[in-house]
């Protein structure tokens, strides 16, 4: 006889032990990966921990390689992948279902009634999975199976936070250098453009324009030279750098020009050959002209002079104060040296004094006028060329200030100087090239202390009276620079830096050299 | 999700004929309780021994032999009577002693008149022939005689002059032996050995069981022991156990717990492999089960679990696993083999 209960039972526990089965194993199988996750943590996150401090001594020993920040985001999202690796991680279902029956104290319950699943159905067996889960359904699984963190796992965490945030920092002020290091040596690199070029260009046209108004060989052979530069220039070839670099080679071809002028140059003994001439008659408008270092004006004067002796206006000195002017003459005529003319003529016109000849005093004026008219011109042209020099010095100023060469708009001008002007050489500068100022400020300092507010307050004033020089910034600049300059030059070179970090140095001690005497 | 169970299967009947849960649960109901009987009827006698006393009936349920194996006054011959008191089962007792010849036990033809002048051959069936067999001392009788008893035990037959003679059902032998050290035994054949259910160690009673043995064993009225049940009983509940259902992943562990006693296989452990000789014989698995089995029913549930393994795995496999001479050398005995073989099976289990 059919047993219809027994089937109807077994049909209706069978299929519901299935899903509960399912359910149940899913919650705890949960359990089972963090379980397994928490017992892994503690490893994995100071594994992590551990391969940043590494790659953290690294960044401070090599100071580079923008990978290491990288890497490290790598590992730790290596080791937060292991960790989520682990907690996906394929449960063996044998095991899964023998840590429930540990954990739930049913000896083999829970396993049995799973591997029983899909088998026959006989009483035994469906009498076993509806045991099973009914004490499944009875279970707290968060209560029976605990997940225990490892109570030290922030210890890792936050070194791993710590290390991360510290390697951060080395490696973006590492980056940051490199990325401005770059951006100099792009600049440094970029052709100029037409902007950057234009007070050069209007440097160059203005000697051309000179050029013009008073034709110079020498200047006629340097625009010749710059021929070449001017070309690439205005084709935007040129770098900042190579631009900088020629001007260098125009500045060091000006300044020899005007160093051979001054080596000829009477300038230094020009008040020897006033002290030289002041007593004779008729030469005291050539000893103030020689006074005032106007050799042009010089020149007339020694003309006059002449025609006086040579038409016998002029008296020859007599006694002692021949002999004074006759000593005085080969004095300057000896100091003269560099000058040859000049040096005859002074020696001519000492022979003249001594002999009190008229018409020989008359030659060697003729040739001392001949020699200031040289010098007058020589005179001229240092003065150009110190123009010329101040007009690149200045483009370079404007460049070395760090925004090109648009700050170094010339200012001076070679062929306007060069123009004849209404009372042009009637006064001459005293301070034309540039000697030091002379400060002559009475400088006070006054500090007052007290307490502001209403009513009566003490109040106490002090006074300073310093020297002047100590006050002045430019002195200390002077002092100082040296020492600077050459602290910089010792680490640009000793020092393993970037190209464009060192060309920044130098630039920045350029910025800051005083100018002239200062 | 690799929990995934296999998909449900089609509701399909239970046994159409066979028993349904509700008469299952009864039947186990019934079992526990006659197991319980037996064991307070017995435990009316014999003091202590409790896992004794519960193996020995776990044995006779799953119809295997017990070897008991201690020194002389332990109670291990009462033990064997007192069961066969308390069950209707013809019981026979041989004192094995090294004359005891095979035809002592087993019988043997005898020469018979009829009186008519016709002599002819009768069997004289021997003590063999009853219900439970308590042969006690069985090694002191000589090996030709132990092995007498190996077609009894395993086929439940004799065969006698080439007529084979079935026993009667249920047939147990329980046989008590004195440790081997001891003077004029012979150790047992290890194809005998192996026929063996159990082999159970009686210890020495503690001091507040050997004053209750006093107290019994000295006054004038002792406990009188009645049949609780028939002999049919202990087959219909070997027979119900049988049907104790075993899931593969612990029938896999039997396997796993059997091949560890094996030198040559990768479950043994290094102890294993240097100190035995050669482990147990399938028939020790059939042991652990049925005995887990019984177990399992015993413990009120309806499936084998791994503790009822190791709860008979030291009975069952202690006379089958044969030790080497380093191990005798050494002072290693099987127990401590054994358990360690077991931890780290437990060890491996549990990972």
């Amino acid at each position: 006889m059919l047993n219809v209960k027994a089937m109807q039972d077994a049909r209706t526990l069978a299929d519901g032990t299935t899903l509960a089965f399912r359910k149940q194993i899913r919650m705890a199988a949960w359990r089972y990966r963090l379980e397994r996750l928490a017992r892994t943590s503690s490893r994995l996150a100071w594994a992590v921990a551990a391969a940043l401090l590494v790659l953290l001594l690294v960044a401070l020993i090599l100071v580079s390689g923008t990978w290491l920040f990288p890497l490290a985001l790598t590992v730790v999202f290596a080791g937060v992948a292991v960790g989520l690796g682990i907690l996906e991680a394929r449960v063996d279902r044998h095991r899964l279902l023998v840590r429930m029956d540990a954990h739930a104290k049913l000896p083999d319950v829970i396993l049995s009634a799973g591997d029983w699943e899909s088998a026959p159905r006989d009483p035994w067996r469906e009498r076993q999975r509806t045991e099973a889960l009914q004490l499944l359904s009875k279970l707290d699984w968060k209560q029976i199976w605990p997940i225990h963190w490892p109570r030290l796992l922030w210890l890792p965490l936050v070194t791993t936070f710590l290390l991360m945030a510290v390697l951060w920092k080395v490696q973006m002020d590492w980056v940051k250098k490199q990325w401005q290091a770059q951006v100099a040596m792009q600049q440094e690199n970029a052709p100029a453009n037409a902007e950057q070029l234009k007070p050069l260009e209007q440097v160059f046209q203005d000697w051309d324009e000179a050029q013009k108004v008073a034709p110079s060989p020498e200047l006629a052979e340097l625009l010749k030279q710059i021929k070449p530069m001017r070309d690439q220039m205005a084709s935007g070839q040129m770098t900042e750098k190579q631009v900088l670099l020629k001007m260098n080679d125009i500045q060091a071809r000006l300044q020899a020009a005007k160093d051979k002028l001054e080596a000829s140059s009477l300038e230094p003994m020009a008040q020897s050959l006033a002290d030289a001439v002041k007593d004779l008659d008729g030469m005291s408008g050539l000893a103030a002209a020689l006074q005032r270092k106007d050799f042009a004006a010089a020149k007339e004067q020694a003309a006059q002079a002449q025609q006086k002796y040579e038409s016998g206006a002029a008296k020859m000195p007599e006694g002692a104060n021949a002999q004074t002017a006759s000593d005085r003459l080969g004095e300057a005529a000896q100091k003269a040296s560099s000058d040859p003319q000049a040096s005859s003529s002074l020696s001519q016109m000492q022979n003249a004094v001594s002999n009190k000849d008229s018409s020989s005093m008359s030659k060697g004026l003729s040739g001392l006028k001949d020699s200031l008219a040289q010098q007058s011109q020589k005179q001229s042209q240092c003065h150009n060329l110190s123009l010329q020099l101040a007009q690149m010095g200045q483009c370079k100023n404007g460049m070395c200030n760090g925004s090109g060469i648009k700050m170094g708009m010339p200012q001076l001008s070679l062929a306007k100087s060069m123009q004849p002007s209404k009372g042009a050489g009637s006064t001459v500068d005293p301070n034309r090239y540039g000697a030091a100022t002379q400060l002559d400020a009475n400088h006070q300092e006054m500090k007052i202390t007290g307490t502001a507010g209403q009513g009566a307050s003490e109040t106490q004033t002090e006074s300073t009276k310093d020297p002047h020089f100590e006050q002045t910034a430019s002195n200390v600049n002077s002092a100082q620079f040296a020492a600077y300059e050459k602290l910089s030059e010792e680490a640009t070179q000793d020092e393993n830096l970037p190209v464009a970090d060192r060309q920044m140095i130098k630039r920045y001690f350029e910025d800051i050299r005083p100018q002239g005497n200062q | 999700m690799s929990t995934t169970p296999a998909p449900v299967e089609a509701a399909t009947p239970l046994h159409e004929h066979g028993p349904s849960i509700e008469e299952i649960e009864q039947s186990a109901v019934h079992f526990r309780a006659r197991f319980d009987l037996l064991k307070a009827e017995v435990q009316k006698f014999i003091v202590g021994q409790d896992d004794i006393v519960e193996h020995v009936i776990t044995a006779m349920i799953a119809g295997g032999h017990v070897l008991l194996e201690g020194v002389p006054g332990l109670g291990k011959t009462m033990l064997v009577r007192s069961i066969a008191s308390a069950l209707s089962l013809n019981f026979q007792r041989i004192q094995f002693t090294p004359d005891l010849m095979p035809a002592d036990l087993i019988g043997t033809n005898v020469l018979i008149d009829d009186g008519k002048g016709h002599p002819r051959f009768e069997f004289s069936q021997g003590p063999i022939f009853c219900n439970m067999l308590l042969g006690d001392e069985i090694n002191r009788a000589t090996p030709k005689t132990q092995s007498a008893l190996l077609e009894a035990m395993q086929e439940r037959t004799v065969t006698v002059a080439g007529q084979t003679r079935v026993l009667a059902e249920p047939f147990f032998v329980l046989a008590t032996q004195n440790p081997l050290e001891m003077e004029g035994t012979y150790p047992l054949p290890e194809a005998q050995l192996d026929r063996f259910f159990f082999k159970l160690r009686v210890p020495y009673p503690t001091s507040a069981q050997f004053e209750s043995i006093l107290d019994r064993t000295t006054e004038r009225s002792s406990p009188v022991l009645q049949p609780v049940f028939a002999g049919d009983d202990l087959v219909f509940m070997g027979d119900f156990a049988r049907g104790v259902p075993i899931a593969p992943s612990v029938r896999q562990r039997v396997v796993e717990v059997i091949m560890a006693t094996h030198p040559e296989t990768e479950l043994a452990s290094a102890e294993v492999k240097k100190y035995v000789r050669y482990g147990a014989s399938p028939r020790a698995g059939q042991a652990l089960i049925l005995a887990a089995k019984i177990r399992a029913v015993r413990e009120g549930r309806f499936h084998v679990a791994t503790e009822d393994i190791f709860a008979f795995a030291e009975a069952v496999l202690r006379h089958r696993v044969m030790l080497s001479f380093e191990a005798q050398a050494d002072g290693i005995t099987i127990e401590q083999l054994l358990a360690n073989s077991f931890k780290e099976l437990r060890q491996r289990w549990e990972k």
